[in-house]
């Protein structure tokens, strides 16, 4: 058996024509025998009448013309302030991660991390392809490095035919100074693997002395 | 007799579903045409929803510019957001869940404290009211009843507005508009069951700061 306290909970929503089958059934068979929760609901509703009877005030057809022209005006100011304006790297940016995250389904945070995670994978291959194998480098001594004097072929002549074989000494660098070197590194470090002897040549006269050895020995 | 005919049809319950219906697919075609920027389609939209938005915006803040201010926000907010509605939940009820959450970061922002504001008695002893100033009680023979009338209507906004947010929401919305709780919840986005107790608790409070100025010396 309900008691008072708990009929008039559902007060409210009876108020409201909230309240239906049993628990209406039952309350409206309640207010019949209560004289107090009857009397609790006539409160209710005359101080619920009085809430109504605070009212909107009534608008003009002229200012619901102004309203309209307002929205517009409103609307077309947002569109021109939008229009000029490039997006920044962070609503780039923001907007990367909202499409990742409607994509993957994953929220912000995440998305972030999974950008995070995609540029240091990017970095990290890109780093390997470019770099030499540092084990290979890590066999070879600093000393190696050195400058190769090497021969370019003959300009053309006045008539603009090259004569055959006809080389010219030269000093000039044809490559990058650190890609030959890496190079240069590589070659010697696979040398060094298939065990030949390797010399240390440490001046310029030993360089041309075993270029010119290297001349005689392959035939041209 | 075809009028008469035509007229039960219209009030018939199958009248009026398919009427429904035909809104409905009305406000889809209307809802495409402004995702595709007709803006002709959003302000179609908008002369349908802005007396009922202005009415809401006015019962969260009243005040006629904030009111204004405020739906025509939401319908700005509305048309930048189109683009993500999808059709799963209503379109009035999307666009009044829009509308809300407008009103109360506005009510959040400008959350007004019981007997903060000068009576409209004292205005009045001021000089600074007259009785035409009483727009909403012009029907009063009496000045000194409209006068006690506007003030009746003052305070009952305050205490509305004094309700935790979730209260005043469920409140205005069931009471001054007449949304059904089911229909409430999906706005407000929470079960049905906490739309009951909110609105339970909003008139528990109600009743209880009111009574006095309503029952005066009556002894309620």
């Amino acid at each position: 058996m309900k008691n008072c306290r708990s009929y008039q909970e559902n007060l409210a929503l009876y108020a409201y024509g909230e309240l239906s089958g049993r628990d209406k059934a039952e309350l409206e068979h309640h207010l019949v025998e209560c004289d107090g929760c009857r009397q609790e609901l006539e409160t209710l509703e005359r101080i619920l009448g009085v809430v109504s009877s605070k009212t909107v005030p009534e608008r003009s057809p002229a200012f619901w013309s102004a309203y309209n022209a307002k929205l517009q005006a409103r609307l077309k100011a947002e569109q021109r302030a939008a229009a000029p304006r490039r997006m920044s790297i962070q609503d780039r940016l923001k907007t990367l991660v909202a499409d990742i995250g409607r994509t993957f389904r994953v929220r912000p945070v995440p998305a972030y991390a999974f950008i995070a995670i995609l540029l240091l994978a990017g970095f990290f291959v890109v780093t390997r392809i470019h770099s030499p194998d540092p084990s290979r480098i890590a066999m070879v001594p600093d000393q190696t490095i050195q400058k190769v004097p090497h021969e370019t072929p003959a300009p053309p002549d006045a008539d603009g035919i090259r004569k055959p074989d006809t080389k010219v000494p030269s000093t000039e660098t044809v490559m990058s100074v650190e890609l030959a070197d890496a190079l240069v590194l590589q070659e010697l470090a696979l040398l060094a693997e298939l065990g030949e002897d390797l010399v240390l040549l440490q001046t310029d006269q030993e360089i041309t002395r075993e270029i010119q050895m290297l001349a005689d020995v392959v035939p041209s | 007799m075809k009028t008469l005919l035509f007229i039960l049809a219209m009030w018939s319950p199958r009248g009026r579903a398919e009427d429904e219906k035909t809104v409905a697919g009305d406000e889809l075609l209307l809802i495409e045409r402004i995702k595709q920027g007709d803006e002709q389609a959003f302000m179609v939209l908008v002369d349908r929803y802005k007396h009922k938005a202005y009415r809401i915006a006015y019962r969260f803040t009243d005040n006629a510019e904030d009111a204004e201010d405020l739906s025509q926000e939401a319908f700005l907010k509305l048309y930048r957001a189109i683009g993500s509605f999808k059709g799963e939940s209503g379109f009035y009820t999307w666009f009044y869940r829009i509308l809300v959450n407008v009103c109360i970061d506005y009510t959040r922002k400008h959350k007004k404290t019981a007997g903060a504001d000068l009576r409209s008695r004292e205005r009045y002893g001021n000089g600074e009211l007259t009785p035409e100033d009483c727009e909403d009680h012009r029907a009063d023979a009496d000045p000194a009843a409209a006068v006690f009338n506007l003030e009746l209507s003052e305070k009952v906004a305050e205490e509305i507005a004094a309700l935790p947010d979730r209260q005043q929401q469920v409140f205005i919305l069931r009471h001054y508009e007449g949304f059904r709780l089911r229909e409430i919840a999906e706005m407000i986005n929470c079960a049905e069951g906490t739309v009951k107790a909110h609105l339970f608790r909003a008139v528990c409070t109600l009743k209880e700061r009111l009574s006095p100025y309503v029952f005066g010396n009556e002894g309620r």
